[in-house]
């Protein structure tokens, strides 16, 4: 927003002297750059639209010395002029001039506009608790860039500098008439701009790294990776059509054949060794006789159409299936979580308020489900933890004074968070950065047992040091704490449930069941929104579309076949 | 709340899969609906039985014997003590005894529960069963009450894919039935575990030939079927397989 409210002013500074925010205020001197130079040109120029009274005023003085003296002349007697309208130079030089003056000030306008709505974005007009406020305030940031807030802005440095450019071409045009040797210099600096221009908007659009970033550039770019794709896809279908078409031709001429008939009718047939057999040996004459009756090249399209069924035929019907079975439909209800997700991302980054951190966290804890989360989440989980305890030179671990609750909120936070990451997406980058800080936190050895969220710390242990096998592990040896399991049974239901779609095997891992089972079986038994987690990983592996709305409490999973 | 919409759900879906016949699915799905047990074992106890219902339902559908999944066997060693002797005695024969551990006591809660429940429906069916699982176990045999010994004389019919009718015939379940020397149990234990799916091993019935009988014919007929269930087949069984009475201890 600040960057946007900078670049408002430059644009207002270089554009005009209009002025929009009552509490930033210019000097003359800098308003106004721009719409004064082409104004003093529009100015200058407009003088040749109109009839010049001089002109007529000379041609009458011409007239009166002729008729006194009528050698003054010579043989070329003064005349008056008539008025045809201004010289068709001047039209399109003032036409230029125009466009190029109505551009600035309408971005200046823009410019007005966007500062307005900067304003109304910045102010906090609304009241409630902090998850209201960024609920609110996360709502008009995906405002801004679902209404494309950034393109507006982003095309008035484009206007202005299409407005420069048609003041350049217009002086060019203006000056060549009344001198070349001027116009020529004149010629020279804007073919100059315009070079320069295009080979920073080459750059920019062909390296997203290169620093000469313009918004021309980023547009470019952006309609390239929107449109090769369509254009491939095209091509693509283009391309599909001529080959069913060539393919239906030579099934026709293919079908004639003994061998493609033979092959055709042991695909119909029920697949068993006796038929293979029966295919094999009748093949060869099948071919002799093709070769014979049909030609060569009969009989090479004939195995190309074989070939075709017995290689790509399974390719394609297991790309068709792939596509599919793409569950589209089960992503509903994931925006409001998704939004969720980066207020509570932008809580943690931003804050430093303990109170704030736990409020979050707790929040965090009682979604229903992280779907798609930024990796930081985990950093800023872990940050928030690290935060909470101390080590000793015993290498010791022991919590802060007063941040009991909050460490314990942060330690089932970074477990969940960590554990769906690192199930997901092993190889991430954010999951390695998160164990090497992990182990120069708690270096080798070191003791967790004084921790009162023994289970949990275990566990995270477990997975920043690489050992976590859950095939293998032994989900009896220790017994978690009510509030422990209730985190730990939803994250392992958000990883049966990320798996189960993302393998598309139609089964969510034999590891979760088993600690469902587990869970399920434990007594006395485990809280209800653990049991209902574990029954969810139950659910999903019956296939049983299980959706989550993410709206923090439970009781609010719908569920549906 | 949620957990009922979950259950309720899982339970629509359950009844689906069983209304649909599909063996394949059901038994592609084994791991899910054992971890379901435990959950269906504590619902029934609360008085709803819908589930556990659901749950040997599919057991039947999926037309396996070993349909439970191996981890189920912890639960079942230590299976709660508020458990109903109702699913007790359902839900045991789906169990793989050779898995289980403290099988002694349970063996004690199975007896207990067994004569506890009402033999109505498939209870009788699933006691025997049991009970025959459990005697197919060597070291189990003398845990085994004496009276639930009895429970076959009310020869309920087995299902051709009971795993207790094909580890029953066993040679030392026949030794310990015939060691019982109650014509009545070995009559029914012989009608019940007898069919052309199964066959007794041949020193079975060693001893008797020893007694000077005549060496017993192989009991497995391949073109021969009969209905245990008959009360008819009885007296054919009786007359071909078993000596006189009397003799054959």
């Amino acid at each position: 927003m600040e960057k946007y409210h900078e670049d408002l002013n430059i644009i207002l500074i270089f554009v005009s002297f209009v002025w929009c925010s009552g509490a930033h205020t210019l000097t003359p001197s800098q308003a106004g750059l721009f719409s004064a130079v082409a104004s003093a040109f529009v100015i200058e120029v407009h003088s040749h639209l109109l009839k010049d009274p001089n002109d007529e005023t000379a041609a009458l003085l011409r007239v009166l010395i002729h008729k006194i003296d009528n050698t003054t002349f010579g043989n070329n007697p003064p005349t008056l002029p008539q008025w045809t309208g201004p010289p068709k130079r001047i039209v399109q030089v003032q036409a230029i001039l125009l466009a190029s003056l109505g551009i600035s000030l309408l971005a200046a306008f823009l410019a007005m506009l966007g500062k307005q709505w900067l304003d109304q974005f910045v102010s906090t007009d609304m009241r409630g608790t902090a998850i209201e406020r960024s609920h609110h305030r996360q709502r008009k940031l995906d405002g801004i860039v679902a209404w494309y807030f950034d393109h507006v802005m982003e095309t008035l440095p484009l206007m202005l500098q299409a407005a420069l450019l048609l003041l350049g071409c217009a002086l060019s045009r203006y000056i060549w008439d009344v001198n070349t040797t001027v116009a020529s210099v004149v010629v020279a600096v804007t073919s100059l701009g315009i070079i320069l221009h295009v080979s920073i908007l080459v750059v920019g659009t062909a390296s997203e790294s290169c620093p000469y970033q313009t918004p021309g550039a980023r547009f470019l770019r952006y309609t390239f990776l929107t449109t090769l794709p369509s254009a491939f896809h095209s091509v693509r279908s283009i391309t599909r059509k001529l080959f069913i078409f060539v393919s239906s031709k030579l099934h026709d001429l293919a079908r004639g054949t003994f061998c493609y008939r033979l092959f055709v009718e042991w695909r119909s047939s029920t697949v068993n060794i006796a038929g293979f057999l029966r295919f094999v040996v009748q093949m060869p004459s099948a071919l002799i006789m093709d070769l014979f009756f049909r030609g060569p090249a009969m009989l090479v399209i004939t195995l190309g159409r074989m070939m075709r069924h017995l290689l790509v035929a399974p390719v394609i019907m297991g790309y068709r299936w792939y596509t599919t079975t793409t569950p589209l439909m089960h992503l509903l209800g994931q925006r409001a979580i998704a939004l969720d997700l980066r207020c509570v991302l932008w809580m943690l980054q931003r804050s430093s308020d303990k109170t704030v951190h736990l409020s979050t966290l707790k929040h965090l804890a009682t979604m229903m489900t992280l779907v798609d989360f930024d990796p930081a989440l985990v950093s800023s989980c872990f940050d928030v933890f690290v935060g909470c305890i101390k080590v000793d030179v015993n290498h010791r671990v022991a919590i802060m004074q007063g941040l009991e609750q909050l460490a314990a909120e942060s330690a089932m936070c970074f477990l969940r968070t960590f554990h769906q990451l690192s199930t997901v997406d092993p190889g991430s980058s954010v999951l390695k950065d998160i164990c090497k800080r992990y182990k120069r936190v708690f270096p080798p050895g070191v003791d967790l047992s004084g921790l009162p969220f023994d289970y949990t710390i275990t566990k995270i242990h477990a997975l920043a040091n690489r050992s976590w096998n859950p095939r293998t592990i032994k989900w009896e040896a220790c017994r978690p704490s009510a509030q422990e399991c209730i985190s730990f049974t939803r994250s392992v239901a958000e990883v049966a449930h990320v798996i189960y779609w993302r393998t598309r095997l139609q089964k969510v891992p034999r590891w979760t069941l088993h600690f469902a089972l587990h869970y399920l079986s434990l007594d006395p038994i485990i809280p209800t929104s653990a049991i209902a987690d574990c029954l969810s990983i139950i659910a999903i592996d019956l296939g049983c579309d299980v959706l989550n709305t993410g709206f923090a409490m439970s009781d609010e999973r719908y569920v549906r076949i | 709340m949620r957990v009922g919409q979950v259950a309720s759900l899982i339970t629509q879906k359950l009844n689906v899969m069983i209304k649909s016949e599909d063996w394949r699915l059901i038994r592609s799905k084994r791991k899910a609906v054992t971890a379901l047990l435990p959950y269906a074992v504590r619902k029934e106890r609360d008085g709803q039985p819908e589930m556990l219902d659901t749950f040997l339902q599919a057991a039947i559908a999926s037309r396996d014997r070993d349909f439970t999944w191996r981890h189920i066997g912890q639960y079942a060693s230590g299976i709660p003590h508020e458990t109903t002797p109702r699913a007790i005695v359902l839900v045991l024969p789906h169990i793989y005894w050779g898995r289980l551990t403290d099988r002694e006591a349970l063996i004690q809660r199975w007896a207990a529960a067994a004569s506890e429940v009402p033999r109505i429906d498939e209870v009788p069916q699933c006691v025997v069963n049991t009970l025959l699982q459990i005697a197919s176990q060597r070291e189990l045999l003398s845990h085994i009450p004496a009276d639930a010994w009895l429970r076959l004389t009310e020869r309920p019919s087995l299902p051709p894919n009971c795993r207790g009718r094909d580890v029953g015939t066993r040679t030392h379940v026949v030794r310990a039935v015939r060691a019982l020397k109650n014509i009545e149990i070995l009559k029914s234990y012989l009608l019940l575990v007898w069919s052309e799916w199964n066959y007794f091993p041949s020193d079975s019935f060693g001893n008797v030939s020893n007694h000077g009988l005549p060496a017993p014919r192989p009991l497995c007929i391949p073109d021969r079927r009969v209905n245990l269930s008959l009360s008819n087949s009885s007296e054919r069984g009786s007359s071909t397989l078993l000596p006189p009475s009397g003799d054959n201890r």
